[in-house]
């Protein structure tokens, strides 16, 4: 990989000179092959396209539907549309070209300023235009034909807008002798494109070519500084290491110089001290003052090899100075403190020998001092030299050594240093790098094959859908029989995702895969399974929709299961940006599934709201994700609660912002949830929305979006517990009395079922808002038990018919149904007991097991909401009971159509799940509780995998 | 730990610094004053501006959707001034990202606009207004 990344580093480097394109030449590398890979399309779609169109007949308008402008008689739809979808991607391109300039505007200097001001006014007056010939006033239909006659001169104005502000960038980035040519091109397209002289350009003062000189030079100077600074960010960026190549010269030099002085000292030393006592040997009777002198000699050698050590040490000094001084090393500081440790060491090794060399001499010359010496204390005294010697001997060679190990250190040192400047190299190049794993399992195989082969697998599936889709509407084949193929394609296709999951399931503590961006565990993968379970269920009892409806449906179950598919994306993702593709990926296909019953008015109203206020939501999210990405530098969930956790005075400095930034992404999150904030839209979406999506609403969405919001607080967040906590609170309780006493009053059945699960939600929520280990757990079971009831309760209300047809629009078409299918009914019944939390079902235990936590945790307001919000709910669910059974029949008795044997043992599963909870309580929770263990141990697992 | 994580995940130019100090440098200096630094104000003046034109105009679904662009607008730029700023080549990654999210948004949103304009005969809020709620 480092070889390929140095190879793309080379070969682009001369190209992109500047030290911030050198970040970007991966994107660039990108747009080139993107370009180039759109020219040989359209190359070849010319080539071939000329070879065989050669008919005129062909060629003739007639060929191609209507005529877009001067006809009066038909028009598909109004040419405006064309327009603003223009002006629309104008606005976005421009943002494109603004990009460039934000990076490049302090190298360009005044005269970029000025050049960018120019395009914004230019950009200002062809809006200014356009508003004043009306383009954006919506024409009534009367007067549509004035407008039209002007459409002509709007198209050229909308090219003009596109193709003018193209011509600036490319300029720049073709630097120097290209910029005239370019420039010249581009404004000669200009005046082709706008030859019919609709409007006047200001175009004279960019032909000039003067400015064209200017502009050129002005070019040339900015490369020049771009290479002046990118030669001194090198300098600084490899300063660090120049010091460190100094100094370990000058421990070279050290060690020259010092090692050799100081062994020949102590060799002098020894062979002087030797030679003194042979001399106090041979001539013991002869001259004492001989003796004398030549001892002294010996000392006064000793004596001049500790001054010579003592200079050692002091030039030794200095140089830790000057190295600890140079300002660029203290940068790497981290890398310094443990070499200073070291040196200290050293230092102190040095000078516990001068010491003991001291004291000894000391003590050889006190007992030298004494005249009256025998032969044997004489012979002791040499003895104690040669003991000396070899000490002294052993000493010298420990700092040998440990020099030696210490100047091996610093080759290693260096040698980090320089890969580790390859790895940040390497990281601003991360799109080359697509996966780096961090878990025991380190391997691209267990990577794409094991842990992402589910959604892999899904997309095949939808790519393979497509196109017998797109093979099957070439041979002309009717579309419902399609659009019912492709519905039971795909409900195989997720059940074997389904299959792959459990296969997953077992033996799956943590890990992260895509550099930290999706995250795998138990947890995950149960709640994927979820998911898809529910997603699954919807796509099986969407068929009777499909098969009612007039209109085609060819492409309901394909943008149902993608948007499943970005679900899943959203439960294991693992980075705020990962996760907010994901929402958004999911929120988009619900816009389109929303306004498949577009020829109704309700689904339009439903449509328009639920696009409004979920663009609203997103974009509140997307800011709080910035401020997160602000305040910690990372969008990780396990950096963030790292840094969370540890920089303690960065969170206490940014805690207000946090606190914005978790209001914002919560808020956001809570609308897609439908509780409090955001929970006004659910019954108004619900009523409008196709029966199948408004199930989809309440199933598979709110599995994963809360299973995406346990998965961010407990592991990003979770050390920010006490900013987040009251939000969850409020949300919770006020999204708990709302529903409650909504439904109350409610005689629809889809803003009944809104309402329910509106109160619903509030209970997940309080069981989310402790933090702890209990409320997660019993969040989860209420979420598992919360999908299994409603399963039960939508397959009954989304195969049920009233004799005209109709759906169950009004609780009171219920009425009646107990008495023609009693079994069904039953299990209804029996639900819907459970959702109102009658004690032996499994409704009850997971509202006790909230309600238990929450006074565990002393909050006994929370409980009382909990108690009378609970006993509000049974009256409703009761009522529900009611008219099902015990309301008389009158002969407009509901009809229940193709429900299939699978699905009525679901419908008889889902009930005997509910009753048997009471038996399998015990492995049930133990379940949950390793789920909810993988959640809040993940990120231990984190830091050990590292 | 964190030493080894920043260089395997993170940009190259957050590695020597303290995370707090490089904080309080995006936004505004020593920490002493508390001034945000324009580029902050400015994008969240953008993502103001989207935010109170959807809150505040109902009539019309068009201005809606300029007003959504604004509002990412206002996200998006201060992603990519995050990175100018910091040198950080994320940002504006992360940037285009959102970029392409936007357009699909605003495409979905065209479609609605047509939708609307051919069932409904009218892209104004106040033509529905038939759920009561």
């Amino acid at each position: 990989m480092l070889f390929k990344l140095s190879f793309f580093e080379r070969a682009l480097h001369p190209l992109y000179s500047s030290y911030h394109a050198q970040t970007y030449y991966g994107l660039a590398l990108y747009l080139f092959l993107a370009m180039a890979l759109c020219g040989l399309l359209a190359t070849v779609a010319y080539l071939f396209s000329l070879s065989s169109v050669q008919d005129s007949e062909k060629r003739s308008e007639y060929e191609c539907g209507f005529e877009p402008f001067d006809s009066a008689t038909r028009l598909p739809f109004d040419v405006h549309f064309y327009l603003v979808g223009i002006l629309f991607l104008v606005f976005d391109v421009e943002i494109a070209l603004l990009f460039p300039w934000v990076l490049s505007l302090r190298t360009a200097g005044w005269f970029g300023f000025y050049l960018m001001l120019g395009f914004i006014i230019l950009l200002a007056v062809g809006f200014l235009y356009e508003w004043k010939r009306g383009a954006l006033i919506w024409p009534s239909r009367q007067h549509e034909l004035e407008y039209r006659a002007s459409a002509k001169e709007l198209t050229s104005t909308a090219l003009f807008l596109i193709l003018f502000p193209l011509s600036t960038p490319l300029s720049f980035t073709f630097a120097g002798v290209w910029a005239p040519i370019v420039f010249l091109l581009m404004g000669s397209l200009l005046v082709k494109t706008l030859g019919t002289g609709a409007i006047k350009l200001p175009l004279t003062a960019y032909n000039n070519q003067r400015n064209l000189i200017e502009l050129s030079s002005v070019v040339d100077r900015t490369a020049h500084l771009a290479v002046e600074a990118s030669a001194s960010v090198k300098a600084i960026r490899t300063a660090p290491l120049v010091v460190i190549e100094d100094y370990i010269s000058a421990l070279g030099l050290l060690k020259q110089k010092l090692i050799p002085a100081y062994r020949l000292a102590i060799k002098d030393l020894t062979s002087r001290a030797q030679v003194s006592s042979l001399t106090c040997r041979n001539h013991y009777f002869h001259d004492e003052a001989l003796i004398g002198a030549a001892e002294s000699a010996a000392f006064n050698n000793l004596g001049r090899a500790v001054d010579e050590y003592t200079k050692m040490k002091a030039t030794y000094k200095s140089l830790w100075k000057t190295v600890f001084n140079t300002p660029a090393l203290l940068e790497t500081y981290t890398e310094l403190k443990a070499r200073k440790c070291l040196a200290l060491k050293l230092t102190n090794r040095i000078s516990t020998l001068r010491k003991a060399a001291s004291v000894k001499v000391a003590k050889i010359r006190a007992l030298a001092a004494n005249p009256a010496l025998s032969a044997k204390e004489l012979r002791s005294l040499r003895l104690q030299m040669e003991g000396i010697n070899v000490a002294v001997k052993n000493d010298v060679l420990a700092v040998e050594t440990a020099l030696a190990r210490y100047s091996v250190k610093c080759s290693t040192d260096l040698q980090t240093r320089r890969t580790s400047a390859h790895t940040i190299k390497a990281s601003g190049l991360s799109l080359f790098t697509p996966v780096i794993v961090v878990s025991p399992a380190d391997s691209y195989f267990l990577h794409f094959s094991g842990y992402l082969l589910p959604e892999m697998c899904l997309t095949l599936i939808l790519a393979v859908v497509l196109t017998f889709l797109a093979v099957g509407l070439g041979q002309a084949r009717s579309k419902k029989s399609l659009a019912l193929e492709s519905l039971i394609a795909l409900r195989c296709g997720l059940s074997f995702v389904i299959g792959l999951y459990v296969m997953q399931l077992f033996g799956l503590t943590g890990l992260t895969l895509f550099n930290g961006y999706v995250l795998s565990s138990s947890y995950v993968i149960a709640l994927k399974m979820l998911t898809i379970f529910s997603g699954r269920f919807i796509l099986s009892s969407s068929e009777s929709y499909l098969r009612a409806h007039s209109r085609h449906l060819l492409e309901y179950p394909i943008t149902l299961t993608l948007s499943i598919l970005f679900m899943l994306l959203l439960v294991s993702a693992g980075h705020l940006i990962s996760a907010f593709l994901a929402l958004v990926g999911f929120s988009l296909n619900l816009y389109v599934l929303i306004l498949f019953d577009a020829t109704t008015a309700v689904a339009r109203e439903a449509g328009v709201k639920y696009f409004y206020l979920s663009t609203v939501s997103s974009g509140l999210m997307l800011y709080g994700i910035f401020l997160i990405f602000l305040i910690t530098g990372t969008g990780h969930f396990l950096d963030i609660s790292q840094i969370l956790a540890t920089e303690t005075a960065l969170v206490s400095i940014a805690e207000p912002l946090l606190q914005l930034a978790l209001t914002f992404l919560l808020v956001g999150l809570f609308f897609k949830l439908s509780a409090f904030p955001g929970h006004l839209w659910a019954a108004e979406v619900y009523e409008g929305s196709p029966d199948p999506i408004m199930a989809f609403f309440m199933l598979p969405v709110k599995v994963a979006v809360l299973a995406f919001v346990i998965q961010l607080l407990a592991t990003a967040f979770e050390p920010a517990v006490a900013l987040w906590q009251p939000l969850l609170m409020t949300s919770a309780v006020i999204s708990l009395i709302w529903g409650a006493f909504a439904a109350l009053a409610e005689r629809k059945t889809k803003r009944f079922l809104a309402y329910a699960s509106i109160n619903q939600i509030g209970f997940l929520l309080l069981g989310v808002s402790s933090g702890a280990f209990e409320g997660y757990r019993a969040t989860l079971f209420y979420l598992f038990v919360y999908a299994i009831m409603n399963i039960g309760f939508l397959l009954v209300f989304l195969h049920a018919r009233r004799p005209d047809g109709m759906s169950l629009v009004y609780l009171t078409d219920f009425r009646g149904l107990g008495q023609r299918y009693p079994q069904y009914s039953w299990s209804v019944a029996m639900i819907l007991l459970s959702m109102a939390g009658i004690p032996p079902l499994a409704g009850f235990f997971g509202k006790y097991y909230l309600l238990l936590h929450a006074q565990e945790q002393e909050l006994y307001g929370l409980v009382i909401v909990g108690l009378v919000v609970s006993l509000v709910s049974t009256y409703y669910y009761l009522r529900v009971i009611k008219i099902l059974w015990f309301e008389g029949q009158d002969g407009m008795l509901p009809v229940l159509c193709t429900i299939t044997r699978l699905q009525a043992l679901t419908l008889r599963l889902a009930e005997w799940s509910l009753w048997a909870f009471i038996v399998y309580s015990g492995p049930v929770m133990q379940g949950l509780d390793a789920l909810v263990g993988t959640l809040l141990v993940f990120n231990d697992f984190y830091i050990i995998a590292n | 730990v964190s030493t080894s994580l920043l260089v395997l995940n993170e940009a190259p130019f957050i590695l020597d610094l303290d995370l707090t100090q490089r904080f309080l440098t995006n936004c505004g200096g020593n920490g002493n004053d508390s001034a945000l630094p324009s580029w902050l104000v400015f994008s969240y003046c953008l993502f103001l501006g989207g935010l109170l034109g959807m809150i505040f105009n109902y009539k019309n679904f068009l201005v809606t959707m300029m007003s959504v662009e604004l509002m990412y607008l206002g996200a998006v730029s201060s992603f990519v001034l995050f990175g100018t700023v910091c040198h950080d080549s994320r940002g504006s990654i992360y940037g285009l990202l959102l970029l392409i999210l936007a357009a699909c948004e605003s495409a979905i949103g065209l479609g609605i606009l047509i939708v609307l304009h051919r069932f409904g005969r009218s892209i104004d809020f106040a033509a529905y207004q038939q759920l009561g709620g």
